[in-house]
């Protein structure tokens, strides 16, 4: 991987984190939804480096296409534009946060280091060949041989929800 | 120069992919639990969702080096969507219920 | 043929079933159904008797298990099958059953006839047909039933009837009086009777008289005991007891009398066909049992006792009903004497002669009593040419009973009375019991002449009476004119040893059915040289006597040679004796009830008071409450309180505890997750 790529991917990686920076914190929540997006974007790119190529096209067309979309329909037809509260943040819940947040990403972080430091030991035979084939025809022949049960089942999850969905919003 | 090149490797590897999703989903625990507004909480939802395919994915990618960590980080997009929906459905529904979006207000089971 | 038999007690059960819930509403209050049941019965009864006169011989049974009573196992322990005690009930038809059944349902079907007329306006008139149709069932099932058990449902069934058609005109206190008088006398017999049965059921391990006729000749079964006496002689003193209460003999007759407050068709369904019948017929169905319990003196000697009484006391008596009331008692110790000397067969001719001739006189007497509105035989006299058939038939029927001879009761009697003397000259110990009968039919021709007498010839002693009497309506004189007609000798005159009119009668034929009855019954019947010249004689003596009684009777009341009045002053000590019924009425009374009885019940109902209410009672009531409270703070302190209530608050205590955590918060509960999950990674922390 060539130094230009690698910075692209950081790039892509500070990016992300700031955008959910801006999700978590901004105010005004079309702002945060906006930010949203672009986090979504960012972790699109780091599925394409992590060899991911069929995810990252899923990642956006259902999350960057999709959901963000659904989010602001949903909070246009429920609150007026550029008027939100300028503070959207639960004052009560602060002060615990400032304690729990710092300490449970260190814990994380903790834990994944030693996670990742354990699985860096050994490397896996067909590693390179992994990380650049293409992915959709693996993924598709994976999901009608071995994962065809749980297909079927989030098949017949997505139509419920969309019912469901329906139902749930349909006017009185 | 070489300390900024190891520092793009470490951020590249395994190890910032990690830290990335630590951080994702550290934030999106802070958003569902401090966001006032329900909608937030769900953007909260959305990235700590995303922090967990992520680690599928890497995972999948250093350890086995096969697809089936992608095929869980693909469920839980379906999944996320499937919730997205729902979860939208019942906020258009409680507004119209309570003229709010306070997710606090959505306490009728606590009696 | 049994089954044919089982309809005719069932017949007049639908018609009480439907008399008593629909009567009122149906036309005539629905006494057709009473009648044409009874009809229908005589109809199903006549075959069968018609089948024995012709044959010689009927027999049929029908039996039903009614239930099975598990009493044990075979062998011991379990395991085994078990040992049912079966009680099995059923129809017998023998020739018995075919006379008794023909003559019961015959009778019952005349007085119903003659009630649709003399009951005519009375009120309950649809309640009245309900009783004696129940009557008649009852007493037809007696007559069918082949075990003592149903037998006993039937007589009991019998008692309630005749309590209330005793007490039918429930708004005099006399007829309370003698309905509970009679209800209570036979019980006294009833409950004798049935430890009789129970007896004989712990004997025979069967009350079915076909099987108790097989087994009563085991000798084995002579040895068992009951309460100290041979269980055979107690069983035969209590069978005997029953029929004493039921037949009113002496000294239980005291009911019979007052058993005229009735109205008279149930006098005379009482009288001949039912109740009093049915304690004769169950001497003779249990004659071998008396017979083996050697009890046969002991019945004989009740018998001429009670007919010799009851015919003194029929002398003194004014009123109709009263006269022939005690004239029943002095028959049915005729024939019950009759059953005692092993006069087996003639004791059973003169139940089903005198049921005809009974019959005829009381509904003869009702006829009268309807016509002159008084039981007064003084305020009678002179009815002969006012009411023809009415004088007729009863004529004919005092004819037979008093012994004249070419009338039923001729026949009958001279056969008792042959084998009274029989008996008599046979054990010379026992020669009170002929003496005793002889008499007796003396005097029933006395007073049965001086009946038809003061009713029927001489003047009007009341003219204005006299002026309203008339013969009756149809319904009540042909029931007269077939009974009187059954009173003649022809229809059970044995063979009087002219050919050509042997040729005509029916003769035979009841000898014929008593032969194979006796048989059946394994008894024996002695045909020695005594018993010949007993017959002889016997019809010579009954014959002189009946002579005398009709011809002081006669000269006193019809062509007034003697006065009574006269005679009365001569006996008197006798008379008053008589008047007052022996005193048996002030004896049970004011003795036996208020004397004895009560003052027996008080002290039963001291004892009751004292040591079973409070002692027992109330003692157990307290120490019951002790317990009571003892338990009760046991559980109101260790139950409750510790166990009940306790799991209640710990649940409860727990439930607020977990509750402080349940807000509804979505949020809260994910910063609990949070929380948890940071403790998590503790362990890769530390």
């Amino acid at each position: 991987m060539t130094v230009g790529l690698k910075i692209v991917l950081a790039a892509a990686q500070i990016l992300t984190v700031l955008s959910a920076v801006a999700v978590t914190f901004h105010p005004n929540i079309l702002y945060a939804s906006i930010a949203l997006f672009f986090a979504f974007c960012g972790v699109a790119v780091m599925f394409v480096y992590a060899g991911a190529d069929f995810l990252a096209g899923a990642q956006l067309i259902v999350y960057a296409g999709g959901v963000t979309i659904l989010v602001l329909f949903a909070i246009m037809l429920t609150q007026w534009l550029y008027k939100s509260k300028l503070r959207d943040i639960r004052m009560r819940v602060v002060a615990p946060l400032a304690l729990i947040a710092p300490a449970l990403t260190y814990g994380l972080c903790v834990a994944l280091r030693g996670l990742g430091d354990h699985v860096l030991k050994t490397t896996p035979a067909n590693f390179e060949a992994f990380s650049s084939a293409p992915k959709t025809m693996p993924i598709g022949q994976a999901l009608l041989t071995n994962y065809l049960l749980p297909f079927e089942a989030i098949t017949i999850l997505l139509l419920s929800a969309l019912v469901g969905g329906v139902w749930l919003a349909r006017p009185k | 120069m070489s300390g900024l090149a190891s520092g793009l490797d470490w951020l590249t590897g395994l190890h910032g992919y990690l830290a990335v999703a630590a951080s994702l989903f550290v934030l999106g625990a802070v958003a569902v639990i401090s966001r006032k507004n329900a909608i937030g909480v769900l953007l909260g939802v959305e990235l700590m969702l995303n922090a967990a395919g992520l680690n599928f994915v890497i995972f999948s990618k250093y350890r086995t080096a096969a697809i089936d960590g992608q095929i869980v980080a693909l469920f839980i997009i379906f999944i996320a969507a499937a919730e997205a929906a729902v979860a939208l459905a019942i906020i258009l529904r409680f507004y119209r219920l309570k003229h709010s979006m306070d997710a606090s207000e959505a306490n009728l089971l606590r009696d | 043929m049994a089954q044919q038999a089982l309809w005719i007690p069932l017949l007049p059960l639908m018609a009480f079933v439907i008399q008593v819930f629909f009567g009122k509403k149906l036309p005539r209050q629905g006494d057709f159904v009473s009648v044409l049941a009874i009809f229908g019965s005589f109809l199903l009864a006549a075959p069968i008797f018609f089948r024995l006169v012709t044959t010689g011989d009927v027999s049929d049974s029908l039996s039903y298990t009614w239930m099975s009573l598990p009493v044990g196992f075979k062998g011991s322990g379990t395991g085994h099958p078990p040992v049912n005690f079966e009680i099995v009930i059923g129809v017998l038809v023998n020739n018995l059953t075919a006379i008794m059944l023909f003559m019961v349902t015959l009778c019952s079907f005349l007085i119903h006839l003659f009630s649709t007329g003399y009951m005519h306006g009375e009120p309950r008139y649809h309640l009245f047909f309900a009783y004696i149709s129940l009557f008649s069932a009852a007493m037809l099932g007696l007559v069918i039933s082949d075990n003592l058990l149903t037998f006993f449902i039937c007589w009991e069934l019998m008692g309630l009837c005749s309590y209330l058609l005793i007490g039918f005109y429930y708004d005099r206190p006399s007829a309370i009086n003698a309905s509970l008088k009679a209800f209570m006398t036979t019980r006294v017999g009833d409950v004798l009777f049935f430890l009789g049965i129970t007896g004989l059921f712990y004997v025979f391990k069967t009350s079915n008289f076909t099987q108790v006729y097989q087994l009563v000749h085991n000798e084995a079964l002579h040895e068992l005991m009951i309460i100290g006496f041979p269980a055979l002689t107690f069983i035969a003193f209590m069978v005997m007891l029953g029929t004493v209460g039921k037949s009113a003999q002496f000294p239980l007759h005291v009911w019979l009398p007052d058993a005229m407050e009735g109205p008279t068709p149930v006098s005379a369904l009482i009288h001949a066909a039912t109740m009093v019948a049915a304690g004769v017929f169950l001497l003779i169905r249990m004659y071998p049992v008396l017979e083996a319990g050697h009890m046969l003196p002991v019945v004989g000697y009740v018998g001429a006792i009670t007919a010799f009484l009851a015919a003194m006391l029929a002398i003194v008596q004014n009123d109709i009903k009263k006269v022939l009331a005690y004239s029943t008692i002095s028959q049915l110790g005729y024939m019950v004497m009759g059953v005692g000397v092993g006069a087996f067969a003639a004791a059973f001719l003169h139940l089903v002669t005198h049921a005809c001739f009974k019959a005829c006189l009381f509904l003869c007497s009702g006829s009268v009593i309807h016509a002159v509105h008084t039981q007064d035989m003084r305020e009678m006299g002179g009815l002969r040419s006012k009411m023809p058939i009415t004088f007729l038939a009863m004529f004919v029927s005092t004819l037979a009973i008093s012994g004249v001879p070419f009338f039923s009761g001729f026949v009958s009697k001279d056969r008792i009375l042959a084998g009274a003397l029989g008996y008599g000259m046979e054990h010379s110990q026992h020669m009170l019991i002929p003496i005793l009968g002889f008499a007796a039919a003396g005097i029933t021709a006395f007073y049965m002449f001086r009946l038809i007498y003061m009713t029927f010839f001489g003047h009007a002693r009341d003219e204005h009476k006299h002026h309203h009497a008339h013969e009756q309506p149809a319904p009540m004189v042909i029931p007269l004119i077939i009974l009187a007609s059954l009173s003649l000798a022809i229809w059970f005159a044995g063979p009087t040893g002219i050919e050509s009119v042997d040729q005509i009668l029916p003769v035979h034929w009841y000898d014929d059915a008593m032969e194979s009855v006796q048989k059946s019954m394994g008894i024996v019947e002695e045909h020695s040289e005594v018993h010949h010249t007993a017959h002889s004689l016997a019809m010579v003596f009954s014959l002189v006597i009946a002579g005398l009684g009709i011809g002081l009777s006669t000269l006193m009341y019809l062509k007034a040679v003697f006065n009574p009045a006269t005679w009365q002053k001569m006996f008197m000590p006798l008379y008053t004796v008589l008047v007052n019924l022996y005193y048996f009425d002030y004896l049970y009374m004011k003795i036996l009830i208020q004397k004895g009885l009560l003052n027996f019940n008080s002290m039963l109902a001291a004892f009751d008071d004292r040591v079973v209410d409070r002692i027992f009672v109330d003692g157990w009531g307290r120490a019951t409450l002790v317990v009571r409270s003892v338990v009760g703070k046991f559980d109101d302190i260790v139950v409750d309180r510790l166990m009940v209530d306790g799991t209640g608050y710990g649940t409860a205590t727990a439930g607020w505890l977990v509750r402080r955590f349940q807000t509804g918060q979505a949020q809260q509960y994910l910063a609990l997750m949070l929380i948890a999950l940071g403790l998590f990674t503790l362990k890769f922390v530390l």
